[in-house]
């Protein structure tokens, strides 16, 4: 036990209570300046309206992650929990964009969805027989709606390998003895599999949201919050806020923010899990 | 199954506090290896001193270039090892202030002279170089007005390397099949846009990704309607001005009109520099404002189709008659080195400093980058080719080079400000919205300034 609360005050408490303290300071490691500001940094990055931009798609972010991940992580769940060699090997081919470090699936799509060079369009160029110029990264009005699809490629192998967990818990018998009453595909679908995978979808939902507040390399890596902020997020908004614009406790003012956040959607699901259990 | 939901619980653990560690910690965390040798520079052949020396020349020819240059060294002082750590330019700027901010400053570091290096300075992070200038003529060697913008209070915080000026490098095929002569004013540019606007051809290659690039053209249109001395009194961070000069709100229209007749690449926002320069090199764009680092790239086979690298040549930016600034003048700076305040390895780093910009290397340099060194005789005409003995005549006829606002403007102040051009090529921010967010950002600092 002892270990581990030494790991975890070293490299969470710690950095937290330092980022809470830094939250209410100017500090400039590289002039050397540090000065106490109170709430000032709060009521700064509050009413920066790039707070406000990357917050929004934050939310639009672990929305889209919601509807395309989740419903899509359950049906391949569903269809591929067999054991047979070819959902095998299917789950394993969706499960392997997972595997890849985020900053080389950054530079990858990065070169698929170039708006002048892009291999994408240089596809749809050759299957339309017109030479496609969509900026897929550089159109403020698609970026962003883009790296949500790269995350929804990267992620939905992993959240079907959850619920995939999920849905072997459940007992044969359920499925065998619906399987004789006629129950088609879907019925049992909707009749037993998602009711009794309901503990395990919120988890995952869960994890979804989380994943989605705190997204970051994928968005550094390919456009570091451009066209204009279009794909600013809130870590990629902390970043440029403590390292480029060197405003150390407005950053971490941001990434208070992003605590509490990631706190509250921790207390939610402590509540919805508590009312489950009490069922 | 087991092992998947073991993984599934983990996972469920695991990612929440992995989310926390990284919100909070990622501007307080560095690593705490690498050790100097800690014997003053004064190392052996079996053992030799390491110097550690932060490079941003990543792409060829330079990095072969340098490595060369380090090669020899390492054979004329056996007893100093160089231990190069190369970065991308744009990555660079974060990376050194991180590594600053965490007291991992290399020893010998490449920096942008003006208020980027100016910062470093204040905070007592590079080591004042003045007395080591004046050693047997270390000082002398270099351009003149290569050195001001190294100098903050009394000291000089660095040494110049290479000459930095922008240029229109253009397509001269493109420009010959109609006609066109290179513009020598504003109105003249804006024909030249005209034309290849009218056949459907973008005019100008440009990327603003890294949100740069846009604000060279604010600069020097500034500079021409501002007058270059009332620019640098504005940029100042303790007794800056207000640019309430009617010349700002002048020149940011003039660059919205580019902007708005579609002279510029589209989207430019999310077009990187690589993507620009290949859009120039395919004639798909007829001009490219560029700095003379590209000089190199676009005469080095490697990057560059071996048909385009006779077709571009270039001019300087048009003047701008009624302006208030000298017409004649260029924009750019020198960039260069600093030595860590607290390096382990003082002489060391001074050796290597000084060997690195001795005439014989800069000569080398000149040969083998085709860009301007800032040591004097380091361009020759057996060294040079052309268009960089163009540049370096162009330099010693100007009557000065006004320094890009960017590196002369506080952190925060430009980082707005860059933003803000941002918006007004999106055509989300106007320019008076431009000027505007430059004063508040501008005001605050000087507030900030102010209570140190």
């Amino acid at each position: 036990m002892t270990p581990a609360l030494v790991v975890f005050c070293l490299f969470a408490l710690g950095p937290i209570l330092f980022g809470l303290v830094l939250a209410a300071f100017h500090w400039d490691p590289v002039g050397g300046t540090t000065r106490f500001v109170g709430l000032e940094n709060f009521q700064d990055i509050l009413t920066d309206p790039r707070t406000h931009s990357a917050l929004k798609n934050n939310l639009l972010w672990i929305t889209l992650s919601l509807v395309v991940q989740l419903p899509l992580a359950l049906v391949l769940a569903a269809a591929l929990s067999d054991a047979s060699r070819s959902s095998r090997l299917l789950r394993t081919l969706f499960f392997s964009p997972l595997v890849i470090p985020a900053v080389a699936i950054g530079l990858l799509f990065g070169i698929v969805l170039d708006g002048h060079f892009g291999v994408l369009n240089a596809a749809l160029s050759l299957a339309t027989d017109e030479p496609t110029r969509i900026g897929w990264l550089s159109d403020r009005r698609i970026a962003l709606l883009a790296l949500i699809g790269v995350a929804c490629w990267q992620y939905t192998g992993f959240h079907m390998m959850v619920l995939l967990a999920g849905i072997q818990s459940i007992p044969r018998e359920l499925y065998e003895a619906a399987a004789i009453d006629g129950a088609s595909w879907w019925q049992r679908l909707r009749g037993i599999t998602i009711p009794l995978l309901r503990r395990v979808m919120l988890v995952d939902a869960l994890l979804i949201a989380i994943g989605s507040i705190k997204i970051f390399d994928l968005v550094w890596v390919t456009t570091q919050g451009g066209p204009n902020n279009a794909t600013d997020v809130l870590a990629t908004h902390m970043y440029s806020t403590a390292i480029m614009s060197e405003r150390m406790g407005a950053g971490s003012a941001v990434a208070v923010l992003m605590l509490a956040i990631t706190l509250l959607l921790a207390l939610i699901h402590a509540r919805l899990a508590a009312r489950e259990g009490s069922d | 199954m087991r092992r998947t939901t073991a993984t599934r619980r983990a996972a469920f653990l695991a990612l929440p506090l992995l989310s926390l560690i990284v919100a909070i910690g990622l501007p307080a965390c560095g690593n705490g290896e690498e050790a100097g040798n800690g014997d003053g520079g004064t190392g052996t052949a079996a053992s030799p001193t390491v110097v550690e020396f932060a490079s941003i020349w990543v792409n060829p020819p330079r990095k072969p270039a340098l490595e060369k240059v380090i090669e020899e060294f390492e054979t004329v002082h056996p007893d100093i090892r160089i231990d190069t750590e190369f970065i991308q330019p744009d990555a660079y700027k974060m990376a050194i202030r991180t590594k600053v901010a965490a007291g991992e400053a290399p020893d010998v570091f490449f920096v942008w002279p003006g208020e980027w290096l100016w910062k470093f300075a204040r905070g007592g992070q590079v080591m004042d170089l003045t007395e080591e200038l004046d050693e047997d003529g270390w000082g002398d060697r270099f351009l003149p007005n290569s050195m001001p913008l190294f100098e903050y209070e009394g000291g000089t915080y660095g040494v110049p390397m290479l000459m930095q000026c922008k240029y229109f490098f253009y397509n001269q095929q493109m420009f010959e099949d109609r006609d066109l002569a290179e513009p020598a004013t504003w109105d003249e540019l804006i024909h030249v846009c005209e034309t290849f606007a009218g056949e459907g051809t973008t005019p100008i290659a440009l990327s603003n990704a890294q949100a740069w690039p846009l604000h060279h053209y604010a600069t020097i249109l500034w500079q021409r309607l501002v007058g270059e001395d009332q620019l640098l009194r504005d940029y100042d961070r303790v007794t800056g001005g207000d640019f309430s000069h009617p010349g700002y709100r002048q020149g940011l229209e003039m660059l919205e009109e580019l902007i708005s007749q579609g002279y510029f690449t589209p989207d430019a926002n999310g077009v990187d520099r690589d993507s620009a320069r290949l859009l120039f090199a395919s004639d798909e764009s007829a001009m490219f404002y560029t700095g003379t680092w590209d000089l190199g790239w676009f005469q080095d086979e490697s990057l560059t189709p071996a048909e385009f690298i006779d077709n571009w040549w270039m001019f300087q930016f048009p003047s701008v008659p009624g302006g208030e600034g000298n017409q004649s003048y260029m924009m750019g700076a020198p960039d260069g080195y600093a030595i860590a305040a607290d390096t382990d390895v003082p002489e060391a780093a001074l050796t290597w400093l000084r060997y690195f910009t001795s005439p014989d290397v800069s000569k080398q340099l000149v040969d083998e980058l085709q860009e301007l060194v800032c040591v004097e005789g380091a361009v020759t005409d057996q060294n040079a080719g052309p268009r960089l003995q163009k540049y370096a005549n162009d330099l010693s006829s100007a009557p000065g080079v006004t320094p890009w606002a960017d590196i002369m403007l506080e952190s925060s102040v430009r980082e707005a400000f860059l933003d803000a051009l941002q918006g007004m090529l999106d055509g989300t921010v106007s320019p008076e919205g431009v000027l505007q967010r430059l004063r508040e950002a501008h005001a605050k600092a000087r507030e900030e300034a102010a209570q140190e």
